[in-house]
């Protein structure tokens, strides 16, 4: 197991870095001028030596293998600039941020999960009844309706027609619980509704699919109660590709986040995203990058470990 | 059996269906399939003429009504400076076409070639190609797509091709895992014995085969695309007005929602319903295309 464990972090080694370079690459290359931004476009109101200075102070005049490396090596100790707008260190914005965010996203991950598993269970084992017509039709509405959309007719419902919960605004549970979890409902439901759509239907099909296994057959045959061959030889096995969707989802999830703190007014790291590419604030937007797509790859190395884990199969290289 | 040939040439004849025949036997194998494919043509025909289907231009303000709720003259009501919701929308199916079809052909553009290239060659130009691509995956594609048009500005162009970039990877994969399969298979290997080319293996004998799953996940690329189109209009970061998209349209109406609901109610179907419609086109054409589900 430990082995398989070292093997699958050390393959993420190289992605990591390609991850690194592009972030790089895309903000630093093709942005243009740095100092261009700094000096908010007006580089005529600098003399040609004041710019000098900032290019030599910005380490602009190394080449750029060198620049990476020194940005790299500045990231990897937590140092990711400076906000051009605020001033203010980006590792420290994403920091304030973040928390908000992952609550949010987990809250929902536990939501679509506990939405899409039964549901998808109950439609692979019912086949061709309503249920499964049922499950078929929320799946692919799922999926069709665009996340901020949802958020707003849910935010007419609830907000505005009824007044049951509150439209917008966030507040976290370290701070008032109750109040949290109110202004949480909605937000984290149409994320999490959002996500069922593919994860209920991979769910259905895995379960069709084992279902129809010769070792449930036997285990029927040896007289095994249909609830016992469900969860036991059904649902055990059923459960490992849905883990894959699991896994890739992670990036759907956090990019979700964006669009869904935009509706909902919720100061996360998706708002600050989007606030950074509204004014240019290039390093916020780098730094904000950088953090989501270390975000997944975890996500997806924590999916395989998993998957190490429940499957000895892939454990033991096949 | 003895068969004459006068037989045999009429049950042939008899046996070539027509062109209306084979659209009724696909139409009763796949109604839904058939159905999204009708709704997605009316909506491309609305597109193309839009000047001649759209009541009002999308852009002629009428002080008389603005923020009017829907009537029998704006059915769809009229937004804050009293343009017609209608029109806009109607005209709004052009971009979202144009998104979306640009966008996946980037899309097909790049990653198709690389999937060919990874799964034909295999080692370390695999490896290195794979490893970039791993590396693509991890960027949330909405976070990407931001990345992109706040580095390139948002325009029309941008946003296309910021779409299109981050389902590369899809493409490549896909037709990766194509390749590496079809690769074994005999006629490969005779058409390598008979001394053909890379190139020619590649392209003649190995993409015709690979293209069933590559046209199903077109089509559902599609109706990603048009979403994420959509969010990123959303977002304020899409194609700009005063061009009217279906995005943007939700972004200016969204916060007048409680006061003009019906602004944030008709473009969000209008995305619903050809995103819904691409997607269940998808599903049709794997069921059809597919010998393994078609017999499920």
């Amino acid at each position: 197991m430990s082995g398989y464990i070292v093997r699958r972090a050390l393959n993420a080694i190289p992605v990591l870095i390609f991850v690194s370079i592009l972030v790089f690459a895309l903000t630093n290359v093709m942005s243009g001028d740095p100092v261009e931004a700094i000096s908010g476009g007006s580089e005529a109101s600098l003399t040609p030596e004041a710019i000098d200075q900032l290019r030599e102070e910005l380490g602009l005049n190394d080449p750029l293998p060198v620049q990476y490396l020194n940005w790299l090596r500045a990231a990897v100790s937590g140092d990711l600039g400076k906000s051009i707008t605020t001033n203010r260190p980006v590792t420290e914005a994403i920091l304030d941020r973040l928390p908000t965010t992952l609550q949010l996203a987990l809250v929902a991950w536990f939501i679509g999960v506990s939405i899409s598993i039964p549901l998808g269970i109950l439609a692979g084992v019912n086949r061709n009844t309503w249920i499964d017509h049922l499950a078929t039709v929320l799946a692919l509405g799922g999926v069709a309706m665009p996340a901020f959309w949802m958020g707003l007719m849910f935010i007419l419902m609830f907000g505005v027609w009824w007044q049951v919960l509150p439209p917008s605004g966030f507040v976290s549970v370290f701070d008032d619980p109750a109040q949290a979890a109110k202004y949480l409902v909605l937000p984290a439901v149409t994320l999490g509704l959002h996500q069922t759509g593919s994860l209920t239907r991979q769910m259905r099909s895995s379960m069709v699919e084992v279902l129809s296994q010769d070792y449930v057959r036997t285990a029927r045959a040896k007289g095994l109660k249909e609830r016992r061959v469900i969860i036991m030889h059904g649902m055990r096995n059923a459960m490992l590709p849905v883990l894959t969707v699991l896994g890739l989802q992670a990036g759907a999830l956090v990019g979700g986040t964006v669009v869904i703190e935009q509706v909902f007014a919720i100061p996360g790291m998706g708002r600050l995203a989007l606030t950074s590419v509204l004014s240019q604030d290039i390093p916020v937007i780098q730094g904000v990058v950088l953090v989501s797509a270390i975000a997944v790859l975890t996500a997806n190395l924590v999916t395989d470990l998993l998957y190490g884990v429940l499957d000895p199969r892939i454990r033991h290289g096949r | 059996m003895a068969v004459d040939a006068q037989t045999l040439a009429a049950f042939s004849l008899t046996a070539t269906p027509s062109l209306a025949t084979r659209a009724r036997r696909v139409a009763r194998r796949a109604p839904v399939g058939v159905g999204a494919l009708a709704v997605i043509l009316i909506l491309a025909m609305l597109a193309i003429a839009a000047p001649v289907f759209a009541p009002y231009d999308p852009q002629a303000q009428d002080y008389n009504q603005l923020l009017h709720e829907p009537t029998l003259e704006h059915p769809f009501g009229t937004d804050r400076i009293g343009r017609d919701l209608l029109s806009r929308i109607i005209y709004g199916t052009r971009i979202s076409f144009m998104v979306g079809v640009v966008a996946v052909g980037v899309a097909l553009a790049v990653g198709t070639p690389l999937g060919l290239i990874a799964g034909y060659f295999r080692g370390a130009i695999d490896e290195l190609i794979m490893r970039i691509l791993d590396a693509f995956i991890a960027f949330p594609g909405i976070i990407f797509a931001l990345a992109i048009v706040a580095v390139l500005g948002s325009s029309l162009m941008n946003v296309m091709l910021a779409i299109g970039v981050t389902s590369v990877p899809l493409f490549a994969r896909l037709t990766r895992s194509q390749v590496l399969s079809l690769r074994q298979r005999d006629y490969v290997l005779a058409a390598t014995a008979t001394g053909a080319s890379d190139w020619r293996i590649m392209v003649r004998h190995i993409m015709p085969n690979a293209m069933s799953p590559l046209i199903v996940q077109a089509t559902l690329a599609l109706g990603f695309a048009v979403l994420a189109e959509a969010g990123l209009g959303y977002l304020g970061v899409g194609v700009q007005p005063p061009t009217p998209t279906w995005g943007s349209d939700l972004n200016q109406g969204s916060p007048l929602l409680e006061r003009a609901p019906w602004l944030s109610i008709a473009p969000g179907m209008a995305i619903f319903i050809l995103v819904l419609s691409f997607n269940l086109l998808g599903d049709a054409l794997r069921d059809q295309l597919d010998p393994h589900t078609r017999k499920a």
